[in-house]
């Protein structure tokens, strides 16, 4: 069979599997094993649980039940209620200013670990929730969390820019670097949008309240607080910047590794949560611990059985031989690009970022060099097109996370939610084609002098 | 069992693409073999190369190999510790002194022994492959045991870490992925692979000085080219002398680019303001005194057999 | 007698994912252990990351069955609110017998993985070298859970 014809096979039988209703992990498992019995030799079939395992056994990766636990410990108590309620005070003149303060946290807690699914879920537990308790639509609540995880991998530190520099023989330092100035940029389009969008959805909803006379909808609600009540929130901040306070030390000060920081930040917060807010009865316990065991298996059956799915993909060789392919082309330097671009998207369809980035790297290394592109600032191109796999159908990591913390909202409505934010990726990666130095100007002023 | 004309076979190792002719030679070894074998059966034997972990997990190629489920690696053999713990003796501190007396195992009781012993297990050495290591560190140079006292150290094996936790050294267990971020952190003071990974990893970004490994090392790994037994017997007699004939041809190779690397390592530190410094005839003495106490004693206590292996591996001159 | 089988199945389920809760936030006090001593004490930490990698492995693998019987696993409901709902109802006969096989294979297969190892007293590499078939064995037991939990679901949706 040639490999067209096998790849379309894959990829149908993966949106048959994915929109059959069976849960995502065991779907991309079963289509996994499915084409590991016709096209593998039989020997393949008793290491499936050995490959599983081997791929979960990394500890690295297993940070997210840690950040899951984070997340849930301020999300499922009143801490995070707590927390929004007094960040309110102090925005609720901002347009969006709620979900603009979403963006700053997950710009804020990507610098602290290189993940983006532990992004999403520690930020969006108590997110999405305060957002949508406070009127804003479940796609933007939604979506907005779902794209702004994504800076996890983009900002440093980052797993798949580590593993980029390995592959290509460029200063992993230098790739943190450059990676700063697009993460900053990405955080202002998306607070951008949201400001945005935000005032588009109060005007919507003041013409339909005019329309019917009913003004109860959330975003309607004016507040006001004097000096005085803010003033009164402050001290409740204090033990959310202890825990952050605590986390960036010990990631900074050379205590501890961006993983063992997961740890860290995790033990903390529930620490905190027990202390201040008191809950420490076993009828707040279980909640907590319900929820992070539900979202954090949830997660990580996604990823153990799509590891599943990326060592059967990569045995019938189908993403090299298209990357192999797309090298041939006689297109150019900017045609080159635009394909690579593609391809990293389409592959974006399916794979999570760092198969990708093992798979197609080594292969279109050669041509990148020959067509003079710089490769640190290419890394950075490359990890946005991979950001944006994470939010896109069928695969998409961050999608499913979004899904387990807001069970309620379709995932359609997500998907809607998330799409201009993928314009904006894209939107960025152009910015970055006619301004290298958004990029490249932190590297090259401060490295290696 | 039917031997096959025309065949496909999968080559996975954990080591970065060579996308120059300086690239890592592990991967150039790799895909050298795999020209030189398709070359020699005239196509009937192909041999697909997937570098860097791109097709399974480091851990998982053990186990693959044996299973039959994968059919080349070029392999840490001491990776494979935990399922045969006889292979521990491929990285065992201070037992090889030269790549010359480690290719002298091939020809020796201990080489056959262990060839024997990992066919039983499924697998057939077709290269030998050995490679020299230094210590990048953090802050001072780390060259005799008693530079290790109270510092962060990643040994990265059971039996470098036996010896290195008698030295006093706090062995600290990172992944390999997070030896750069654990350096330039200061969670970790020094770090021990070899030569090439030095290279490949850049931790020359990130530490102070370097032990190299040419002249005196107590590091020396193991890290042949494997193939299947179940996918050798597959093969016609005609295609598996082939594959014997080219692995053997490229040991040379192995051994010049592996002794190069040693030499590049230190020019690539010394290039970037590192401290560079080669360990004395005196230290190596010294570590192998404490190995000979901890790691080997523990290796010949622990495994079975383990007294007949030791003795035959240090027989070897 | 059916129902009486079932809650006892459900009611182990959410024990064991409490504890596989707990085993989390132990995890995390080890961690938080581990950099502790390395920093204050220098002493050596050779074995906190992998036991906390095999405690975090076994959470994820023993909270399984809980998370299915709370359809916490995800699924794509795209085509629930598309399709008429007796086709519906075909395909979620259907794909509730596909994640059954496929589970029950993979627990199967688990139970082979943990087997090997228990018989060859495979050990991990590294120098504190724990047993491998404890963790083995959690991921079969709770791949088994996992899957007599989505037979129990697939009946119940047949009677309803
Ligand atoms: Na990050
Ligand atoms: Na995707």
């Amino acid at each position: 069979m040639d490999m067209l014809t096998l790849s379309l096979l894959f990829a149908t039988a993966t949106f048959i599997g994915l929109f059959s209703g069976m849960p995502i992990a065991f779907a991309l498992g079963g289509v996994a094993l499915v084409f590991m019995l016709i096209f593998m030799p039989i020997s393949s079939v008793s290491l499936v649980t050995e490959t599983i395992y081997a791929e979960l056994d990394n500890f690295t990766l297993l940070t997210i039940p840690l950040f899951v636990l984070m997340g849930a410990a301020i999300g499922k108590s009143r801490a995070g209620e707590d927390l929004y309620a007094s960040l309110n005070r102090w925005l609720y003149r901002v347009p969006g200013g709620l979900g603009v303060a979403n963006t700053l946290a997950c710009s804020v807690f990507s610098a602290m670990c290189g993940s983006s699914p532990a992004t999403c879920s520690a930020i969006g537990s108590s997110g999405i929730p305060q957002m949508r308790a406070r009127g804003y639509s479940d796609g933007l609540s939604t979506g907005l969390i779902a794209a702004g995880g994504t800076l996890g991998i983009l900002i440093p530190p980052s797993l798949t820019l580590i593993l980029y520099g390995l592959a290509t023989e460029q200063s992993i330092g230098k790739l943190f670097m450059a990676g700063v100035g697009p993460g900053l940029l990405l955080t202002l389009l998306f607070a951008l949008y949201v400001m945005w969008r935000y005032k588009k959805e109060k005007a919507q909803a003041r013409a339909s309240a005019d329309a019917s006379g009913d003004g109860s909808h959330a975003l309607l609600q004016e507040e006001r607080y004097s000096w005085a009540e803010r003033l009164e929130s402050l001290p409740r901040f204090a033990p959310f910047l202890a825990v952050i306070a605590i986390v960036m030390i010990a990631l900074y000060g050379g205590w501890a590794t961006p993983s063992e920081v997961a740890g860290i930040g995790a033990f903390f917060s529930l620490l905190m949560v027990m202390a201040i807010y008191r809950c420490y009865r076993w009828s707040d316990l279980r909640i907590i611990l319900n929820g992070t065991v539900k979202e954090s298996c949830m997660i990580m059956m996604i990823i153990g059985m799509s590891f599943l799915y990326t060592w059967v993909m990569s045995n019938l060789n189908i993403t090299q031989e298209a990357a192999q392919w797309l090298v041939t082309l006689p297109i150019g330097k900017w045609g080159f690009f635009f394909a690579v671009c593609a391809l990293l998207l389409v592959l974006g369809f399916f794979l999570p970022p760092v198969a990708i980035i093992l798979m197609v790297t080594p292969i279109i290394l050669p041509a990148l060099n020959a067509h003079g592109f710089d490769l640190i600032w290419f890394g950075v191109i490359m990890t946005i097109m991979l950001e944006a796999g994470l939010v896109t159908p069928p695969v998409g990591l961050n999608l499913f996370v979004i899904n387990g913390i807001a069970p309620d909202v379709p995932l359609k409505a997500i998907m809607k939610g998330v799409l201009p934010f993928i314009w904006l990726m894209l939107l960025a990666v152009l910015l970055l084609c006619v301004l290298p130095g958004i990029a490249m100007w932190l590297p090259n002023h401060y490295h290696g002098s | 069992q039917p031997a096959v004309a025309q065949t496909t076979l999968k080559l996975s190792h954990q080591f970065p693409a060579a996308t120059s002719p300086d690239g890592d030679f592990r991967d150039r070894l790799a895909k050298q073999f795999a020209a030189e074998v398709e070359k020699r059966t005239n196509g009937q034997v192909k041999i697909t190369v997937y570098p860097g972990n791109s097709l399974m997990k480091t851990n998982s190629q053990f186990g693959a190999l044996r299973k039959g489920a994968l059919d080349l690696t070029v392999l840490p053999l001491a990776y494979g510790g935990g399922e045969v713990p006889e292979v521990n003796l491929t990285l065992m501190p201070a037992l090889i002194t030269s790549y010359e007396q480690g290719l002298r195992w091939r020809t020796s009781p201990i080489g056959q022994k262990l060839e024997r012993h990992l066919e039983e297990k499924g697998m057939k050495i077709l290269t030998w492959v050995w490679q020299a290591g230094g210590i990048a560190s953090a802050d001072k140079a780390v060259v005799a045991p008693d530079d290790v006292k109270g510092i962060k150290f990643r040994g990265g094996s059971r039996e470098m870490d036996v010896m290195l936790k008698e030295a006093g050294a706090a062995i600290t267990n990172v992944p390999s992925n997070e030896i750069y971020s654990g350096m330039q952190s200061k969670v970790l003071d020094a770090a021990l692979t070899s030569s090439t990974s030095h290279i490949s990893f850049r931790l020359y970004e990130t530490s102070k000085a370097f032990t190299t490994g040419r002249d005196h090392s107590f590091w020396y790994m193991f890290e042949p080219l494997l193939i299947s037994m179940s996918t050798f017997n597959r093969l016609t007699p005609e295609q598996q002398k082939v594959m014997v004939e080219v692995g053997q041809s490229l040991e040379k190779f192995a051994m010049e680019e592996a002794k190069k690397d040693d030499e590049r390592a230190a020019e690539v530190f010394a290039k970037a303001g590192i401290k560079v410094v080669d360990m004395d005839e005196a230290s190596f003495n010294k570590w192998r005194d404490l190995a000979q106490k901890t790691a080997w004693k523990d290796f010949a206590e622990k495994v079975k057999d383990g007294k007949t292996w030791m003795d035959m591996a240090t027989s070897v001159k | 007698m059916f129902s009486l089988i079932a809650g006892a199945l459900r009611r182990f389920n959410r024990l064991v994912a409490y504890l596989s809760g707990g085993v989390i936030i132990v995890a995390a006090g080890i961690l938080v252990w581990q950099v502790a001593v390395r920093y204050w004490l220098k002493w050596p930490t050779d074995w906190e990351i992998e036991l906390c990698v095999m405690l975090l492995i076994i959470s994820t693998f023993m909270g399984a069955a809980h998370t299915q019987a709370e359809r916490g696993h995800v699924a794509i409901d795209l085509l629930d609110t598309m399709l008429p709902s007796r086709i519906n109802r075909v395909r979620q006969r259907l794909a509730d017998g596909l994640t059954f096989a496929f589970c029950g294979f993979i627990a199967f297969n688990a139970w082979e993985f943990f087997h090997e190892a228990w018989v060859d007293g495979k050990t991990s590499p590294s120098l504190w070298g724990p047993k491998l078939w404890i963790p083995y064995f959690f991921v079969a037991l709770g791949m088994t859970t996992l899957t007599l939990e989505l037979a129990l679901q697939s009946l119940r949706r047949k009677e309803a």
